[in-house]
């Protein structure tokens, strides 16, 4: 009897958190929405809040990555850094808007997106609650410890089957993610965020925010939403799944001769791509998904029609089908 | 088996082998999962608007509350039955074959259950590539520039990953 003991504290200690998790009660109440709100709220203002330093682990996959996070909030002082502890050294400094990094040659951008400075965890979640909570029923389900704190368990129920649930460990005393994952339609963790390592508040050690590499500074860029959505006159949009806004459209060049207009759409915790382009030649639908990325190409009038997003299949095939071509006699 | 379901779609089979099969596919949830996958693919590759996802839900809860109608059954023409199945299987059996060439050729070499997972390509051809110009783009602009080395690494100009 001792063998199947020893392995299933090695189990526990593996899976400890979704191990404890299904030891708790199996369903509890949903939080109200003055709760779910505030909880929000909370959850999204602590990262700019609170000073931290530690390590989180990074899971997608069959890849995996750690990295060194230090920020500081000192009166109006907000400073971060990130940098890549395995693999090829990838760094990132933020003081304010300001964004210096440090990456291999090719592949510096020509300028950083402030919805995605502001997804980088553990800042996963947008301020504005009610988008968010309009996905999905928040649960608190249960404790467990993340990277040596005790922490409160959320599960984010997703309200249809557009998206995928999430679960989140938040430090309960800052209201700090020490934990996320994403979870599939059965259940499988498809990408987890977490702290291996963590000190919160205290006496956090500035020599930390000294860059190892020298940063290029690239500037933020604003998505401006629906104020910026391309009035085609060959297509339109109809109905998008509840919750999903269009948070970016940009039109650019790929290659030569190949413009591609990009929609980006968020319902707050995941983004969907939506990418209109010529088409070249003639292609039949395909669909396909990975992981949790799912992707759905078709052929609209004379463009190809590509969707591509971290939800289930339904959701990207939904989507596609809210673009249509315009009548051509309501010109008239 | 599987030749049944397929002659079923095209409404090909005998009544005594359809009324086993459509018993068959009450009980056997991996016949009624090719059942479901073959239509679908018939649909993308027919460009049907596909039905919103929970359609079948919806219908069967409708359905089930829809009162039941006892009439006597009238005999169809042997007409109407020698040519509907003509032509359902005249455009099926095509889609059939071609589409599950075109549909899975694209993108994998070796034929995939429906819906199932594409697997990252190893070598990259034209699709893999395709596909992979767009996760690039979409991981650029959604998501963590730390996330999945490879999409950072990899050229954001797929027509260069050609």
């Amino acid at each position: 009897m001792r063998i199947p003991s020893v392995w299933l504290l090695a189990g526990g200690v593996l899976l400890s958190s979704a191990s404890l998790l299904a030891a708790g009660p199996a369903t509890s109440a949903p939080l109200s929405a003055a709760e779910a709100n505030q909880l929000v709220q909370r959850v999204a203002n602590a990262p700019r809040l609170v000073s931290y330093q530690g390590v989180y682990v990074h899971q997608y996959g069959d890849r995996f990555e750690t990295v060194r996070v230090v920020h500081i909030a000192d009166g109006d002082k907000d400073i971060e850094r990130r940098e890549t502890l395995d693999g090829p050294p990838l760094e990132l400094m933020r003081d304010g808007d300001r964004v210096g990094l440090f990456l291999p040659d090719e592949a510096y951008p020509t300028s950083i997106d402030r919805r995605m400075m502001s997804k980088l965890f553990p800042r996963a979640w947008p301020e504005q609650a009610q988008q968010l909570l309009s996905g999905y029923v928040v649960r608190r389900t249960g404790h467990a410890r993340v990277a040596g704190v005790a922490t409160d368990i959320y599960e984010f129920e997703p309200r249809d089957r557009f998206r995928f649930p999430h679960r989140y460990w938040i430090h309960p005393e800052t209201g700090l993610m020490l934990k996320s994952m994403m979870l599939g339609v059965r259940s499988e963790p498809i990408e987890l965020f977490t702290f291996s390592q963590i000190q919160i508040g205290g006496n956090i050690d500035r020599k930390l925010l000294k860059p190892s590499h020298p940063l290029r500074t690239v500037p933020l860029e604003n998505g401006d939403g629906d104020a910026l959505r391309v009035q085609d006159p060959e297509w339109e949009v109809h109905a998008m799944p509840p919750g999903f806004r269009l948070v970016k459209a940009k039109r650019s060049m790929w290659g030569k001769g190949r413009p591609v207009t990009h929609h980006l759409y968020s319902d707050g915790l995941v983004t969907v791509s939506v990418f209109i382009e010529p088409k070249q030649r003639s292609m039949a639908p395909s669909l396909s998904q990975q992981g949790g990325m799912s992707f759905f190409s078709r052929p609209l009038g004379n463009y190809v029609l590509t969707v591509v997003g971290e939800v289930p299949a339904e959701a990207v095939q939904l989507i596609s089908n809210a673009y249509v071509l315009r009548e051509t006699d309501t010109a008239q | 088996m599987k030749e049944q379901l397929s002659a079923l779609i095209d409404c090909e089979l005998e009544a005594n082998d359809r009324d086993r099969l459509l018993g068959q596919l009450g009980v056997d949830g991996d016949l009624r999962q090719d059942w479901h996958d073959w239509h679908l693919v018939g649909d993308v590759m027919q460009e049907h608007p596909l039905l919103s996802p929970d359609f079948m839900k919806r219908f069967s809860e409708r359905l089930a509350a829809e009162p039941i109608v006892m009439v006597p059954v009238k005999r169809r023409s042997l007409l109407r039955r020698a040519l509907v199945p003509l032509s359902a299987a005249a455009s099926v059996a095509f889609v059939s074959v071609v589409g599950w060439q075109a549909y899975y050729g694209a993108s994998r070499g070796n034929a995939v259950p429906a819906v199932a997972l594409a697997q990252q390509t190893q070598g990259l051809d034209d699709e893999g590539a395709r596909i992979q110009g767009y996760l690039a783009a979409h991981r650029h602009d959604s998501g963590n520039p730390f996330a999945g080395r490879e999409f950072m690494q990899a050229s954001f100009d797929p027509s260069q990953a050609k």
